[in-house]
Formats: C-alpha cells, sequence, structure tokens
C-alpha cells in the first residue's frame, strides 16, 4: 500500500438539482484530473487534500472546493437558473412562484370578466434581496395589437406589482391572434410578437434588475392553462434549448423529459422545427443521428408560424402570422445560407433562440399612426406611404435589405397601414410625396452603399447622407494608394 | 524573430460605449514590446516599434467623429507590407491582429468587428474577421497569422456579410502561411468587461476579461515546466482555467479557437527574471490577527497578523491554495478563499 493509499479516505459526492447529461470533474490542488463522470453520485477513495469539483453542461458551469480529512459524504447543490419560477431552479421562491400560479389562474386585467386568462406575463428581480429601486417601471412595458383594440400600459390598475418583492404580473383574456409586447424606457425599446392561440396559455417570464434582462427571457405556452412551479415540463424546455445551441445536448433529454415533450404541443413543435432545420442542412459525409428522424403529427403539435414556414417554401411571404424563432425569420429573409457545420445548428443565425433578435431593428416609433403624428408635429420629415411601407420593409418583414417589395406585399402593406391611418394622413404624407423624393435624388446610391431599403433612406436622409459622404471620401482617400487599386 | 501586429482597440462608440478596450489595446502592445515578441529597435527609449506596431485606437481620434473605420486599418495593414517587403525573404514570421471592441457573431469562424461609426442602425460598419484573416494568408504577410478578438460575439440576423480587406494584391512567393483565430467567446455569446484595480495606481479600471486572461496566460500562466507556451498548451490552459476564472467573477465566458496551422507550435518561452524574488503578490484589505495560507495539503505556507494593504511576497508552487482568516467564525462567506498559481514562473496577483 502506497502512503497516498493509506492515506485515502473514502468519499461520497452528491449533486442536487441535476442536470441530466452534466459533467462533474474532481480536480486535486495541483490542477491534475482525478475523476470525471455524467453522474450525480460519485463514491471513490481521496487522499487527503483539498479538491475543486467542477460541473459543467450545455449554458451552465459551478465550482466548489472541498477538503477531504477523513471519511466524509459532500452534497453540492447545482445552482440552476432560468427565468421561469419552477422548482428546481434557484431562481425561485414562493414570493415568486405563488403570485405566478394565482394571477395564471385570475386575471389582472378583468375587462373580460372572470375568463380564465390566455396571456400571463411575469417579470421580476432575479433575487428578491435586490429589490428596492431595481425594479423596471411597470408602464414601460405595454401589450398591444396590430389594430391597437388591445392597447395597455401596465400600472397598477391592471397588473399585479409588488416593489417588496420586486415583481410585476400581468394576466388577461384575449382573443386569440397577434400581439406585441413592447418595452420602451430611455435606454431600450423591444418588441416582441406575442402569440395568444385556442386552448394555450401564453407565458411570458422575463427577469430584470433596472432593466430588463430580455437575453433570458422565455416564452411557453401551457395546455395547462396555469403555472404551476412544480411542473417538470419548465425543465425539459430548458434541456431543449441546450439541444438548439449543440445538438449533441439532445441525448441528454431524460426519459422524464420525453414524456413532458410528448405532452406538450408547444415543446413538440419546437422538436419539429429543430428537426426540420438540421435534416435539411445535415452535412452528407457525417452520419445522421437516428433521433432526427423524430417529427410528432401536425395534428398533435401547437403549430407556430415557424413551423408552418418552415414545412412549406422558405420564400413564401409572411402575412398575419410572423416567426418568433430568429433563425427562421433570417431564412426568410431572402438569404441563402451555406450548409450548416455540426457544431452549431444555424452557422450564421442565432445559437439559441433568441425571441426577440428580430424586433431589435425597431426605432422608437412603432406604429405608422404615432409616425403619422410625429409628422405631423415635424419631428421627423415629411415622407410618404412608401415610407411607412419602407419602414416595414427595412425591418425585414418583408425581406432582406436587398430585396424589393412583391406586389401582393405592397398592398397588404397598404391595407395594414391604412386600417391605422386617416384620410387626413395619408393627404398630408401624399402632398409631401412628390417633391420630397425628387430632392433626394442620391437616396438610390446611398441604399446601394448600406444595404438599406430606399425608402429607409428617404426617411433618414441627412443622417444617412453625411454618413456616406463621410465614407465615399475616406475610401477616395485610401483608393489613392496603388495597394488598395482594383487590378483589371 | 520578424513579428509584425495591427493592434486596434475601439472605446467610443455612439452607442453603447465601451471603457476597456482602448486599454487592452495599449496593454496588448505592451506585452508584445516586454515580452521580446516585438521589441523596440536598438537604443530606442520609445512607447513600443511603430514601424512594427500599428497601434488604431479611438482614443487617437478624440474630438473627430468617425474613425477609426476599415480605412484606418486597411491603410496599416498597407504600412506593414512596405516593411514585409524589405525583409530578405519578403515575409515576416508572425503577424498578429489584435482587436478589442464590439463585436457581432457571424459564423464560428467569422466575427464582424465594429468600427467606430457603428450602432444598431448602421450596423454595417463591420470588418469581417475571416476575411481578413483570408486577406493576411493570401498576401502571405507572415508564417504565422494570430487573429486575436476581444469582443462579443452575439447575432444581428441583419448583419451577414461584413466588408472584407480593401486590397487585391497577388501573394508575396506563394501563399505558405497558417493562422489561429482566438476569439474570447463562443459564438451568439457576449464578452465582458471587468473591474480591475491598477497594482501601481490603485485605480480601478474596466478591462476586458479575456485580454487579462490571455496576458497573463502568455506570461507564464500557461508555460510548462521550461517556460514554453506551445500552442496546445495555450488552448488548454484556456479551455481548462479561463471559464473558472469568469465563473469567480459570476459569469460564465468561455474562449474559442481555430486554426490551420495542423501541428503544435510555439508560441512563446518565458523566463523568470533573475531578480525576481515572488510568483504571487498578496494584497491584504482587511484587519485580521490571525491569516493562515493553506497548500493544497493544509500545510501552513505563511501565518499572521494583516491590515489593509498589507502584503505578502510569496514563492509557490503551481496548484490551489486556501487563505483563512481565523477571525471570522465558521459559516462567515468571508473567512476562506481559494487562489491559484497557475505557474511558478509567471507573477501572479489576487487579493484577501
Amino acid at each position: 500500500m502506497t502512503s497516498s493509499e493509506a492515506n485515502s479516505y473514502p468519499v461520497n459526492l452528491s449533486i442536487g438539482k441535476y442536470i441530466h447529461g452534466a459533467k462533474v470533474t474532481i480536480i486535486d490542488s495541483e490542477f491534475n484530473k482525478i475523476h470525471s463522470a455524467e453522474s450525480p453520485a460519485i463514491s471513490l477513495s481521496l487522499p487527503r487534500g483539498l479538491y475543486q469539483i467542477r460541473i459543467d453542461s450545455a449554458g451552465y458551469y459551478q465550482e466548489e472546493y472541498i477538503k477531504i480529512i477523513q471519511p466524509q459524504d459532500f452534497y453540492i447543490e447545482m445552482d440552476r437558473y432560468s427565468s421561469i419560477p419552477a422548482h428546481p431552479f434557484k431562481s425561485t421562491h414562493e414570493y415568486y412562484h405563488k403570485p405566478a400560479e394565482q394571477y395564471s389562474k385570475e386575471a389582472t386585467y378583468k375587462k373580460e370578466g372572470n375568463k380564465r386568462p390566455n396571456f400571463l406575463l411575469f417579470i421580476a428581480n432575479y433575487d428578491r434581496q435586490l429589490v428596492g429601486s431595481s425594479l423596471p417601471v411597470a408602464s414601460d412595458f405595454s401589450f398591444f395589437n396590430d389594430q391597437r383594440s388591445v392597447d395597455i400600459d401596465l400600472s397598477s390598475d391592471n397588473s399585479h406589482i409588488n416593489n417588496n418583492d420586486g415583481l410585476i404580473l400581468f394576466s388577461g383574456h384575449f382573443t386569440t391572434g397577434l400581439y406585441f409586447f413592447a418595452y420602451r424606457s430611455d435606454k431600450e425599446v423591444r418588441i416582441f410578437p406575442i402569440y395568444v392561440f385556442d386552448n394555450y396559455q401564453t407565458q411570458f417570464f422575463l427577469r430584470s434588475t433596472s432593466s430588463p434582462d430580455f437575453s433570458s427571457c422565455r416564452i411557453f405556452f401551457s395546455e395547462k392553462m396555469q403555472f404551476d412551479a412544480d411542473d417538470t415540463t419548465y425543465c425539459t424546455f430548458e434541456q431543449l434549448l441546450h439541444a438548439f445551441s449543440d445538438y449533441n445536448q439532445y441525448k441528454n433529454l431524460s426519459d422524464e423529459d420525453h414524456i413532458n415533450i410528448g405532452e406538450s404541443g408547444y415543446l413538440k413543435c419546437l422538436v419539429n422545427i429543430l428537426h426540420t432545420v438540421l435534416r435539411a442542412n445535415w452535412p452528407k459525409d457525417k452520419p445522421m443521428p437516428s433521433s432526427l428522424n423524430t417529427e410528432y403529427r401536425e395534428s398533435e403539435i401547437l403549430a407556430l408560424a415557424d413551423y408552418k414556414y418552415l414545412k412549406n417554401t422558405m420564400g413564401e411571404t409572411l402575412r398575419d402570422e410572423l416567426p418568433m424563432l430568429a433563425f427562421v425569420m433570417y431564412k426568410l429573409s431572402g438569404n441563402d445560407d451555406a450548409v450548416i457545420p455540426l457544431a452549431s445548428i444555424m452557422d450564421r443565425v442565432a445559437e439559441y433562440l433568441k425571441y426577440d433578435i428580430f424586433w431589435t431593428s425597431f426605432t422608437n416609433l412603432n406604429s405608422p399612426a404615432e409616425i403619422a403624428d410625429a409628422i405631423k408635429k415635424e419631428m421627423i420629415e415629411p415622407t410618404t406611404l412608401e415610407w411607412l411601407m419602407g419602414f416595414m420593409g427595412k425591418t425585414g418583414i418583408f425581406g432582406s435589405g436587398k430585396n424589393i417589395l412583391k406586389k401582393e406585399d405592397r398592398k397588404w402593406i397598404k391595407e395594414k397601414v391604412l386600417k391605422t391611418l386617416s384620410n387626413e394622413d395619408i393627404e398630408f404624407l401624399n402632398s409631401k410625396m412628390e417633391s420630397f423624393v425628387k430632392s433626394r435624388t442620391d437616396a438610390k446610391l446611398i441604399a446601394a452603399k448600406f444595404n438599406i431599403p430606399f425608402t429607409t433612406v428617404i426617411r433618414r436622409y441627412t443622417e444617412l447622407k453625411k454618413a456616406y459622404d463621410e465614407m465615399e471620401k475616406s475610401e477616395a482617400n485610401l483608393m489613392e494608394e496603388d495597394f488598395f487599386k482594383k487590378k483589371s | 524573430m520578424e513579428n509584425f501586429a495591427i493592434v486596434v482597440g475601439i472605446d467610443d462608440y455612439h452607442e453603447r460605449p465601451l471603457q476597456g478596450a482602448v486599454g487592452d489595446a495599449k496593454r496588448f502592445v505592451s506585452w508584445l514590446k516586454d515580452s521580446g515578441q516585438i521589441p523596440n529597435p536598438p537604443g530606442s527609449n520609445g512607447e513600443y516599434n511603430q514601424k512594427k506596431i500599428k497601434l488604431i485606437t479611438s482614443e487617437q481620434f478624440n474630438g473627430l467623429e468617425d474613425p477609426p473605420t476599415d480605412v484606418e486599418i486597411n491603410r496599416a495593414v498597407y504600412q506593414v507590407y512596405q516593411e514585409v517587403i524589405k525583409l530578405p525573404k519578403q515575409q515576416a514570421d508572425r503577424l498578429y491582429f489584435y482587436f478589442a471592441g464590439h463585436g457581432l457573431g457571424i459564423t464560428l469562424a467569422n466575427t464582424a468587428l465594429c468600427m467606430r461609426p457603428w450602432t444598431q442602425f448602421l450596423n454595417l460598419y463591420c470588418i469581417s474577421s475571416s476575411k481578413f484573416c483570408d486577406g493576411f494568408v493570401q498576401l502571405n504577410l507572415a508564417k504565422e497569422v494570430f487573429i486575436i478578438l476581444d469582443c462579443c460575439r452575439d447575432i444581428d440576423v441583419l448583419v451577414t456579410d461584413p466588408t472584407g480587406p480593401r486590397w487585391n494584391q497577388p501573394s508575396l512567393n506563394g501563399v505558405t502561411g497558417k493562422y489561429v483565430i482566438i476569439s474570447s467567446t463562443k459564438l451568439g455569446e457576449r464578452s465582458q468587461e471587468i473591474e480591475v484595480k491598477d497594482t501601481i495606481t490603485d485605480i480601478s479600471k474596466k478591462r476586458g476579461a479575456f485580454t487579462k486572461f490571455l496576458i497573463d496566460a502568455l506570461n507564464g500562466d500557461a508555460a510548462d515546466a521550461n517556460g514554453k507556451i506551445y500552442l496546445q498548451d495555450l488552448y488548454r490552459h484556456l479551455r481548462n482555467n479561463f471559464k473558472s476564472y469568469t465563473a469567480a467573477l459570476r459569469y460564465i465566458q468561455e474562449a474559442a479557437f481555430i486554426d490551420s496551422f495542423g501541428e503544435n507550435i510555439l508560441v512563446h518561452q518565458v523566463s523568470r527574471p533573475a531578480n525576481q524574488t515572488a510568483n504571487f503578490i498578496l494584497t491584504f484589505n482587511r484587519t485580521s490577527t490571525n491569516i493562515e495560507l493553506q497548500d493544497g495539503s493544509f500545510n501552513t505556507i505563511q501565518q499572521g497578523p494583516v491590515s489593509p494593504n498589507d502584503q505578502w511576497s510569496l514563492n509557490l508552487n503551481k496548484g490551489i491554495y486556501v487563505l483563512i482568516d481565523h477571525d471570522l467564525p465558521a459559516n462567515d462567506a468571508g473567512k476562506e478563499k481559494q487562489i491559484k498559481n497557475y505557474n511558478t514562473n509567471s507573477l501572479s496577483y489576487d487579493k484577501f
């Protein structure tokens, strides 16, 4: 027996709230890796000393230290986090999940009487200890639809706001369709497309300090029409998101995860989207995992717009249903991308679900009516109906910067825009149209230079013209050097 | 060695200005000089070798609204090219291209490096890291091209094809160069700035977590017993320890690397200065009657009372150590702290 064996002690290490597939590594005080396993329970003999325990999973990392001086059991709990206030995530507490459960069944916005809410918005601090001045202003959040027949700024009249706990909850029953959830503050504007479906409760979870952290927000659609902190479907949802980031994580879904997926129309749709994209882009020289063949019947899933577009033609023009997933929106914006490499699903787009990335293109003025109002107040330069269409086009809804709006798109936009503008507004805009556009003879050159729609240039002419002139001047200086002249 | 460098640091963006990028660029330049990678010419006491290091920062254009843009970077490449063609083999040994600023992830191999006029609206004011890397390799400027990026790589779906280099020149004597791209974070993720107190001035400043860790690695933390840092050693050190370093700062960041070398090249060699008697400086920001430093086997290395700003200069073996404040009760979160010494040759700092 060596001296180190003589001084070795049996040690049992247990990992609480273990994520299936997380790697647990034991490292000694000289940085040597002693043991590594994907297991919540490890038993081994270790010499006396200081050890580092590393727990590593997709999107998660934790390290702890243990001192071994005698036979001992150690318990380390994973600090799992999610914006969703469900167990076993450490980021919840009964002052979060209890109100969430309550207002998922009882509306805070009571215009529709006592109907069970089908939309739940949960905004909370990361930790109750961080409350006080760190909750965002409720009225910076709003919920509205395209026609503005629903147009709600959050307030204590329509929401549950608890400043002591750092919590804002909004819930209500709305007719099914497309809505927008917006956040507008001095520093940031974000707008999310939010769907309300038949027989589902749309749940939007967001954490915050003094400003909301959209990078960790989650959107979930629950057939249970309520939030239940003990529902393990939320854990499965988080695990599935890791598989979007790295498909190698898919095999780490447990049996319980697969059962939860099978019982959720939303998660089944996400699996279908994931597998549809991967099958279409899998490198030909690599064997395709058999799990990619999993596809649920359309009758069983919550058919998100994203799924419908992936199953139909990629170039199909968007109508009233807008994708939620950034990479689907990207595909629909007219870019043909290369073969997706194995390590990430979409090599040129978001590696993980980011629901709002597409909508960050919106400026502070987010509706044609507001734009018309701003024009009248001379806050922005006069422009045309075409510009309003271009404004929408700039966001990429109707194609990438390079595209030209198709005829049917223009017609659709006009109908949408006209709904929110009065005849007086339209007349006002049209009266400015001719002379304004004529005065911007270099607008097309500027549009080509910056790869943005012509009508966007018209709208932001002064700013873009300045940038264009400076760029041209710098490039002219550079091109004086032979080194930079193109060889014929 | 005939090495060259183009080093870019941009803080003063019109939107979302940074605080540490210019400082990091300057620190990288200092490393190039002090490490001997690109020393000053003999007899020169200048800040750095201006013929071989092209430093481009937003600070240099203070008062002017727009630069630096890709124009300044292209011009710097041309100036390097003019020096390289004077060399006997018309090829440098190594070209460093370092960038600290905002960035956007395009692909695993391509990051859009945001120039100063970049805004969320004017989001096409970017250059492509992979196109510039290809440009350097195609031009055959150097046998080894090291691209180091300390910037975010989160995605803007509207930025798909950032600008490439503006030269279109035949390569100097065929294409033989290889490259490595070391990114501070993975595709789709952010890169963080951290607050660091300057050890001399004691002023708190922001800097990129990755650049600090990388320079410490190149100064010896990633070295083997002979003081040599091979590419695989550097990767291993970044892979094993950078995540742990950022976890201690309460967030997770992982570096990413791509290379075309196909072999384990020597990146740098360090040696401990003859007059360096310590390899770890511990500074105390507390008062205690009994602080104990233990090694991994619980042997006492040093013990005694401390007051704020006291320092222990230590000579530690490679390993993990634990500091214990015996004045505090057992359940006090500030009672113990683990410190890590990655290498006996490099000088490390920590506080307790």
